[in-house]
């Protein structure tokens, strides 16, 4: 089970990175007007365009580009440094060697400094402060890290040795490996922010529409699945129908200008997402989210109950005795969820992912429009990050999905045979 | 005993045999094709003498051969069936005289649909007697921008449609026979398969163009996935059929295998795809549209409903007329699609 | 009745008669119909059909596929397809006519609790999620009321009694984990825990393979024992018959035709139909001999039947038969026929030779001394050595023929003999190259055909070798017309020679699709219609006929009757006799019947889990089986005589009684043309045991 998940997971990433390679290639033949604004392409000349795009790493050969991206994209930092909590713990530290005051608060910053920021601060030590320092020395002999700093601090010559003396003495491990997973800022979206954060802010404006939505149409299409399986001919089977035809077929942009018209002139909603009165103008975008999956869920749940109907195991569970009701929940339900588990995960990740038509449609300022918005300005980081984070989220559930099919079904083990996705 | 079977070899020098079995040669010499079974039965029977009814008849090996021969067709049986589903059967027919109607309509029309002059003062004319369907907000008569809208929709999806399904079940036929490409077209497959539609869309739209031919040609050779992939699957199913091994046998090549063995199995299936793709791009124009990836000169019915947006609150009729016609073409092909493979499943021909 | 079986100890059939009929029936058909709608058409499945079912007896309904006793016997629980309807008669049962039963919660009061079924195939009768026991218990929650740890308990018990060794870790586990028998005995509890009166067993045995078959037959008779129910089997299998009933009523064309206690049934039958399918059993056949087969296929149900329905096949019809339908005739107080036979105006006819045959039909095994078979002057055709077939790899490898040896000698019939996934297929498709093979070789005279060949030698194999297929549903292409089926392989050299050299033209051609046809004895007229118009038997003699349009010499034959109506079965076997006598054709006959195989071959090799384990001349093999595995297949044929078949004595083979940890097991001739599998200590047993 680890070994499958682990091989599954490595594949996945070396899909990402193929899938993000090919984005990013795919980016870089765009032609270059996109990367400026309407105002530059009129005010600039062609030399300081140029010079803008060069500046930009973007003349560069495509393999420098990439080779660039991915370094950029994991950064580590390993060695002896001090980070902010360290530093508040020699402050603390320091402030407890002398009793006086302002004592205290000189050597804190003596410290602080030493360790942090050595070369800008040599000299810096006033003569007045400098006074107190040796006078401390002087009352404390036995307090060798200090005059050590000290001489340190006169030599102009902080050394890492040093560093770990004072580290000891405090009582701390200033050894760190740290790693940072970073995909740059956004260019022309938010200009300068990390994209993680861009894509943040987002994502909880789609994540929260996509969630309602998911639960309200896990509800009702199970529902109407089932109850149009169990009657199957009948007349909630033949509304059940007509309504997973009428929303399959129509475009979605039809059926949801009609949810709108019908939305705002009958019910008197807004027509547009207000940040302002975010409860009940998230109504309407949560409606058309959901009349889709409403459908797929109860086509699917009906077919696949419908065709459990047929087995022969439903045969000889009736044969047993069982009463309709019985075979139906018992026996059909749970069989009929099988295939469905697979599907599940995928398609409320991709739910919760945003949907650009309806986000557009009502002015969501989620995830959905920023994907082409990205695009159209060149904003690459940006579109590097979306796109890294929905092939993410159809991996993780496929993925999901499988493992869940192994839950429920005792028939499948996980083999690292199974998907290549 | 003795005695019987004398007078048995007596009567057969004295009267020829009647025949019983049902004639087949009155049937072949009957025009009609009509061959009423029960007359024939009631004929024989009054023919019969009472004394010869206990002599052995005459026993005819090729009807016995006949006997259990079922008049079953399938393509006959589908269409039967298809016929049955008369929702799917009556939205044809509401289709085809829409189809047909794009033309007359335009020819009927006050208005030249490639001459339609912008005049603000006319803007958001309700229906009337001269605007059949009203103006839009440039005051451009909407009925002649509908129709020539509808049959732009329709040339377009029903081209990429095609375009498609051909592309499909040719690499789908390939990818699922020939063991050797299976590996290299699902790899393929799950690479292209992971990058959102959107994403290609929106390139295309900005490095080539938004032209409708070359959004086409886009969709095309985006969406050609789901049915090869769909083809693939069901070719698996019947590569290792025993009448395929047969095939193998006789050393049938390739190209006949897959024209004579599989490809007749999968016309249900095609015809389907074909059947749902139309609505389907139709919803991708709809949708791309909106978006500002696709710009078409002349009106599409996406771009009706893209401009609708922001007037058919106060405006309903800017919606309702695109949005049936919309709704009619896609719940047809939806409707038809469906049927047709429900007629084929062989399990429903009861 | 025959004389030897007058004579034959043991069972007395006339007593258990007494004992049978002595109670009034306890459920009581008269007069049903059964109409389907399908196509837009009207289908009679049942035809007037009357039946009395006794307490405590077992009653086989036998019949081929269409005959209509699936969906009689559905009645009983309420169970019909949607699309079919009771048009006419009542079917009473504990004062209840269940004809008029409309209500589902009605229909549960009877089905299960008082008549339970169980159905044919158990690889698909049990839900895959579920665990064994809990579809057991909720069969005894619902119909014995008993709940919790009771209920548990009483499912353990179930699980004991149908055989199931461990029930308490049995009881955890799901259907995939069980075999085909093992789900079959798991099927059998769920329906025996109903506690029910009358247990009907749809084929129960069909799906399972010989040896399994018997244990099942045995299984069921023991729990019938204990529980007093009464049975009823459904079959096609006159052996099955011949080992488990007390009555059987034979069905032809949605009626029953005749019915009797067996031994009236067996060895004084009076319908045509009935003769005609008990001599058509290849058990009775005579080498060298054609098998009395039945010509034609049943009739279409979807037409009105005038007369006896048997009659277009009948070859001493009278004439009455095809004009009034016959009524029932008593023969004797239990055995009534539907036939104009028995009129007295009616000509007297003899009951075929073959009948009698019966009571012989398990000739004494002593003093058989096989004759020493002379092959040096034969031709060896085909070659397999060392062929050894694995499929997957890794962990995943699973190896289907294991080094196995023999030769094909030119004329003979090679018989392949085995139970379900013992590798006998494989082999088959192996020779002529649709399955490769992982080492060894195929020699082809003398010449190597399997792995990489030339293309003129890749040529010659697929003209002179070619095959026919188990299952004549899907070995033909249900999209293209007869004639491009039966005439693909000429049409293929045509295009490839680059020159005209099969036919010469388009007539040419039509002619010898004709000829093929004809040649398999079916009408020219055939050639333009598809496959799906055509009954089984028709559609494997189309497999044939397209197989034979390439004039092979060698045909490998993958259980070419398997899937057939025993009707069927003899036409198949005969016109493969035929063929063989006169193009010379020699034979691969691959089977899993043993029976068959007697008729047909001259040698057989019996494999088990891809190893050949024994091969010798066909009668020398049923006579002086060796290896335990075929004496236990041997043990396992179902005669068709019910007293020999209820005195056999079933063995079973245990592969733990090799001990090959030391001394390694070889193929080694031990008698002139008599191989087995074993080591050097196992042989020596043989010999001793040959020679004596």
């Amino acid at each position: 089970m680890l070994k499958y998940t682990v091989k599954r997971l490595l594949q996945s990433l070396v899909t990402i990175v193929l899938i993000v390679c090919a984005v990013f290639i795919l980016l870089r033949m765009m032609p270059t007007e996109y990367f400026f604004t309407e105002d530059e392409l009129i005010k600039l000349t062609d030399e300081q365009r140029e010079d803008k795009l060069r500046a930009a790493g973007y003349l560069d050969p495509i393999y420098v580009q990439l080779g660039n991206f991915f370094a950029n994209m994991f950064q580590f930092d390993i060695g002896n440094y001090y980070t902010d909590a360290d530093l508040s713990k020699v402050e603390a530290y320091a402030a407890t060697l002398s009793e006086d005051n302002k004592t205290s608060s000189i050597l804190k910053t003596f410290y602080k400094k030493m360790v942090s920021t050595p070369d800008a601060y040599y000299g810096k030590l006033s003569d007045k402060n400098r006074a107190y320092v040796d006078a401390y020395l002087a009352e404390h002999p036995e307090d060798t890290v200090t005059a050590e700093l000290l001489a340190a601090y006169d030599a102009k010559a902080m050394t890492e040795d040093l560093m770990k003396v004072v580290a000891d003495q405090v009582g701390i491990n200033i050894f760190h490996f740290n790693f940072t997973f970073y995909l740059g800022e956004s260019r022309r979206i938010a200009q300068g922010q990390p994209v993680l954060d861009v894509i943040g802010s987002k994502f909880g404006v789609s994540m929260r529409l996509g969630l309602i939505s998911v639960a309200i149409s896990l509800l009702v299409g199970v529902t109407m699945g089932v109850f149009q399986a169990r009657f199957k001919d009948g007349l909630v089977d033949q509304i059940g129908t007509a309504y997973t035809v009428f929303v399959n077929a129509v475009p979605h942009l039809v059926s949801y200008s009609l949810i709108l018209v019908f939305g705002s002139r009958v019910l008197g909603l807004p027509q547009r997402y207000q940040l302002d009165n975010v409860t009940v103008s998230s109504i309407l975008p949560v409606v058309c989210l959901s009349i889709g999956s409403i459908a797929s869920y109860m086509l699917w749940i009906r077919r696949y109950m419908v065709d459990e109907l047929n087995k022969d195991y439903i045969r000889l569970a009736r044969l047993k005795g069982l009463s309709t009701q019985q075979v139906m929940f018992k026996h059909v339900l749970k069989n009929a969820f099988v295939p469905m588990v697979q599907q599940l995960p995928v398609s409320i990740l991709l739910t919760v992912g945003g949907s650009i038509l309806v986000e557009r449609f009502f002015a969501v300022p989620g995830m959905g429009p920023l994907l082409t918005d990205a695009i159209g300005r060149y904003d690459c980081n940006l579109v590097q990050a979306i796109v890294m984070l929905y092939a993410s989220l159809g991996i993780i559930g496929l993925f999901i999905g499988d493992v869940l099919m192994t839950l429920i079904d005792p028939r499948i083990r996980l083999t690292s045979k199974g998907g290549s996705r | 005993m003795s005695k019987k079977k004398q007078t048995k070899t007596i009567q057969e020098l004295e009267t020829p045999k009647v025949r019983m079995t049902p004639d087949s040669s009155a049937v072949e010499t009957n025009p009609d094709k009509q061959y009423d079974e029960e007359r024939v039965y009631v004929q024989a029977r009054s023919r019969m003498p009472e004394n010869q009814l206990f002599d052995f008849a005459v026993y005819e090996p090729q009807a016995a051969e006949r006997t259990g021969y079922s008049e079953y067709s399938y393509w006959k049986s589908v269409w039967a069936n298809f016929l049955k589903k008369k929702p799917a059967v009556i939205m044809s027919f509401v289709f085809v005289f829409l189809l047909l109607f794009t033309f007359v309509a335009l020819a009927i029309s006050k208005f030249d649909v490639y001459n339609l002059r912008i005049d603000n003062s006319l803007a958001f004319t309700a229906p009337n007697g001269t605007y059949w369907f009203g103006t839009d907000n440039l005051g451009r008569d909407y009925w002649c921008q509908v129709w020539y809208a509808t049959r732009t929709s329709i040339l377009l999806s029903v081209s990429v449609s095609l375009g498609e399904i051909i592309l499909g079940v040719i690499i789908g036929l390939l990818w699922g026979y020939v063991r050797a490409l299976d590996r290299f077209f699902t790899e393929l497959y799950n690479f292209i398969n992971n990058i959102p539609m959107i994403i290609y869309m929106t390139l295309i739209a900005l490095m080539v163009g938004k032209s409708v031919f070359i959004i086409g040609v886009a969709l095309i050779l985006v969406s050609w996935l789901g049915t090869a992939r769909n083809i693939r699957n069901l070719v698996f199913m019947y590569r290792d059929r025993e009448y395929n091994l047969a095939s193998r046998c006789l050393g049938t090549p390739l190209y006949r295998v897959l024209m004579k063995n599989i490809f007749p199995y999968l016309v249900s299936v095609i015809v389907l795809r074909l059947a749902l793709a139309i609505p389907s791009i139709i919803a991708y124009e709809t949708t791309l549209t909106y978006l500002g990836l696709m710009s078409i000169d002349l009106p599409s019915l996406g771009i009706l409903l893209r401009n609708a947006r922001s007037y058919f609150l106060d405006y309903p009729y800017l919606l309702v007329f695109p949005a049936a016609i919309v709704s009619i073409i896609t719940i047809t092909f939806y409707l038809v699609g469906n049927a047709f493979s429900d007629a084929c499943d062989s399990r429903n021909h009861v | 009745m025959s004389e030897t079986v007058m004579k034959t100890p043991g069972i007395d059939f006339d007593a258990r008669a007494k004992q049978i009929l002595s109670s009034a029936p306890i459920l009581s058909a008269t007069d049903v119909e059964v109409q389907f709608t399908l196509r837009g058409k009207k289908l009679n499945a049942i035809r007037r059909c009357s039946l009395d079912v006794y307490d405590g007896e077992t009653l086989a309904i036998v019949g081929e596929s269409g005959s209509g006793k699936s969906v009689f016997t559905k009645l009983f629980v309420g169970m019909l397809d949607k699309n079919g309807t009771i048009t006419n008669g009542s079917i009473m049962y504990d004062g209840k006519d269940l004809a008029q039963i409309k209500d589902e919660n009605e229909w549960r009061k009877i089905r299960g609790r008082k008549i339970a079924m169980v159905t044919q195939d158990p690889m698909t009768s049990l839900n895959p999620l579920k665990t064994i026991g809990r579809q057991i218990q909720e069969a005894i929650e619902v119909n014995q009321g008993l709940h919790g740890a009771e209920a548990k308990k009483e499912t353990l018990r179930m699980l004991e009694a149908v055989g199931i060794p461990d029930p308490e870790r049995r009881y955890k586990q799901y259907p995939h984990e069980f075999s085909g028998g093992m789900r079959q005995r798991v099927v059998i509890a769920i329906a025996v825990a109903c506690k029910p009166q009358i247990l009907i067993c749809d084929e129960p045995t069909t799906a399972l393979d010989v040896t399994i078959q018997a244990q099942i037959l045995d299984l069921i008779r023991r729990l019938q024992k204990e529980q007093g129910m009464t049975i009823i089997y459904i079959t096609h299998d006159l052996g099955v018959v011949a080992n488990v009933a007390d009555r059987v009523a034979v069905m032809y064309a949605g009626q029953i035709v005749e019915i009797g206690m067996i031994n009236e049934i067996f060895f004084d039958a009076r319908h045509p139909y009935a003769w005609a399918l008990l001599s058509a059993l290849p058990q009775l056949g005579v080498k060298g001999e054609k098998l009395p087969a039945i010509e034609g296929t049943p009739p279409n149900l979807f037409n009105v039947i005038h007369g006896d329905s048997f009659a277009p096949r009948n070859k001493r019809a009278l004439n009455i038969d095809f004009l009034e339908e016959p009524p029932m005739f008593d023969v004797s107080p239990t055995h009534q026929a539907k036939t104009w036979m028995l009129d007295p105006r009616a000509p007297h006819v003899e009951q075929p030779d073959t009948i009698r045959r019966l009571g012989d039909a398990h000739r004494n095994t002593a003093g058989y001394k096989a004759q020493p078979l002379d092959y040096s002057g034969r031709e060896p055709l085909v070659e397999v050595k060392n062929m050894e077939v694995t499929f997957g790899t890794g962990k995943k490898k699973f190896v289907a023929v294991n080094d196995v040896n023999f030769t094909i000698y030119r004329g003979e019939t090679f018989s392949l003999v085995g139970e379900s996934g013992s590798g006998k297929t494989t082999i088959g498709r192996a020779i002529v190259r649709i399955n490769p093979i992982t080492n060894g070789e195929v020699l082809y005279k003398g010449r190597r055909i399997s792995g990489k060949i030339s293309r003129e030698l890749d040529n010659e194999v697929i003209r002179n070798m070619q095959m026919i297929f188990q299952d004549p549903m899907a070995s033909l292409n249900e999209r293209a017309k007869v004639d491009y089926i039966i005439a693909e392989g000429l049409i293929n050299q045509h295009n490839k020679q680059g020159f005209k050299q099969d036919y010469k033209s388009k007539e040419e051609l039509s002619d010898r699709i004709q000829n093929a046809l004809e040649e398999v004895g079916l009408l020219p007229e055939f050639s333009s219609r598809f496959p799906h118009e055509f009954s089984g038997g028709q559609r494997q003699r189309i497999g044939i006929a397209r197989s034979l349009i390439m004039q092979p010499e060698f045909i490998v034959a993958d259980e070419p009757i398997s899937a057939l109506d025993v009707s069927i079965r003899a036409q198949v076997l005969n016109l493969l006799n035929d063929l063989k006598a006169k193009r010379g054709l020699t034979y691969l006959f691959i089977a899993h019947d043993l029976s068959v195989v007697r008729f047909i071959s001259d040698r057989i090799a019996v494999i088990h889990k891809g190893v050949i384990v024994e091969l010798a001349e066909s009668e020398e093999l049923f006579h002086h089986p060796l290896h335990p595995y075929t004496k236990a297949l041997l043990s396992a044929v179902p005669n068709p005589n019910p007293y020999l078949e209820r005195a056999k004595k079933l063995l079973v083979y245990d592969p733990s009684v090799h001990d090959y940890s030391v001394d390694k097991p070889v193929w080694s001739e031990i008698a002139p043309g008599h191989f087995v599998y074993g080591n050097e200590r196992e042989l020596d047993g043989y010999r001793k045991e040959l020679n004596q």
